[in-house]
């Protein structure tokens, strides 16, 4: 578990390296993939359910990503974007591919409506947070400038 | 005069946000707030992910607009960042619109991390993720250097601004021809994993993240073109690795992978 919230922490952050981010920011976006793995590996023995922990995890990555571009002054797709690299359900996309390429495509439709499952949790978590934003935001952006 | 300069300037800012992969209200509100700044109080942006209209309507009535085209994106996060803290600036009324220029000119032409340092970040995504996987050391080793290898296969194919969907299809297919070659030598057990933790370096997260913030913030006709965007470079990869994976298994036997 450690070591899986320490290489998601590791995978943002070299991500964010690769977008051309700074140091600081880097930090930042490993900070974002870190907290949101962790968020998805303490709520999933909890629910049980990889749609629900998804969900909590993406919560978890926009929620601390605009709070993050408060802080630094910085868009928070420059946290989201290398943050949200870890939650990508890279080996049900791959085995739907390869499913495919063996000829078994019972097996691979089943592995495609699971990474589908979980590209709707992720974005009902981008959906709940950045409303909650959206409603704010008028305010604070006049305040601030 | 003056309010031409202006809204080109303004536009200029919102191009290169785009061109970097900024979200659709970000880049209008850029636009927009730089415009108000400097003292132009009517004025709208329309940007779709290809183009940018500005158009502004001075006291007198008359209007002026401005068209920029995008024909080719580099995503750079760092851009971003930069036109924000401009636009912060210019907005706390620091700079002229000389200066914002001039500014502007020089982030556009801002240097990135040499070819070296970002195909070590690759490579070491790839490792990574081999790790995260839960595959040992040596595999992750194995990963960093196909990673590496399929960077700089790459490079060209990004500097010569092919088309997306081609980059990807020889991106998955370099990919798997380096994870199959180094399954070939035997030192390494777990080379399906190997292989989407390399693959992983592709996949289309900044699309797909801009996509999902266009469409909550009623960019529909944005996000929907984004989102199609995300789904044809997955394929495309699928069709790259694919390829070279049903190959090597007619050659090799089923279980190379």
């Amino acid at each position: 578990m450690i070591i899986q919230v320490v290489t998601s922490f590791f995978i943002s952050m070299c991500f964010g390296g690769a977008f051309q981010l700074r140091l600081k920011g880097m930090l930042v976006a490993g900070l974002a993939g870190g907290l949101s793995w962790l968020a998805f590996l303490i709520v999933k023995p909890l629910f049980g359910s990889d749609f629900v922990a998804y969900f909590f995890a993406s919560c978890v990555l926009n929620v601390f990503s605009e709070i993050a571009a408060r802080v630094a002054k910085m868009p928070a797709i420059s946290f989201i974007v290398p943050g949200l690299v870890p939650l990508v359900p890279g080996w049900a996309l791959y085995s739907t591919m390869y499913d495919f390429v063996q000829g078994d495509t019972q097996a691979a439709w089943s592995s495609a409506i699971f990474s589908f499952s979980t590209a709707i949790s992720i974005s009902l978590g981008f959906v709940l947070t950045l409303g909650v934003t959206r409603l704010r935001r008028p305010k604070w952006m006049s305040l601030k400038r | 005069m003056e309010s031409s300069r202006i809204i080109y300037v303004a536009t200029y800012a919102g191009k290169i946000m785009l061109e970097s992969g900024g979200e659709i209200y970000r880049v209008e509100d850029t636009i927009n707030r730089i415009c108000q700044a400097y003292g132009i109080k009517q004025v709208d942006s329309f940007v779709v992910p290809t183009a940018i209209i500005t158009s502004a309507v001075k006291d007198d009535f008359r209007s002026k607009t401005v068209i920029k085209r995008i024909k080719h994106r580099s995503f750079n996060l760092q851009k971003i960042v930069r036109v924000n803290e401009l636009s912060r600036a210019i907005v706390a009324d620091k700079l002229s619109v000389h200066e914002a220029y001039r500014e502007l000119k020089e982030i556009e032409q801002m240097k990135g991390y040499p070819l070296w340092l970002s195909t070590l970040f690759y490579a070491l995504i790839s490792a990574a993720y081999t790790i995260f996987f839960g595959a040992s050391v040596l595999d992750a080793i194995g990963a960093f250097v196909a990673g590496a290898v399929m960077r700089l296969i790459l490079y060209p194919f990004e500097k010569g601004q092919f088309n997306v969907v081609f980059i990807h299809v020889i991106g998955g297919a370099a990919a798997a021809i380096g994870i199959v070659l180094l399954t070939l030598t035997g030192w390494f057990q777990m080379s399906n994993m190997m292989l989407i933790s390399v693959l992983m370096n592709l996949f289309p997260g900044l699309i797909m993240a801009n996509a999902l913030r266009d469409i909550m913030a009623g960019d529909f006709l944005s996000g929907m073109s984004r989102v199609s965007e995300a789904l044809l470079i997955a394929i495309a990869i699928a069709v790259g690795s694919g390829s070279v994976i049903g190959l090597s298994m007619s050659l090799f036997g089923s279980d190379i992978l």
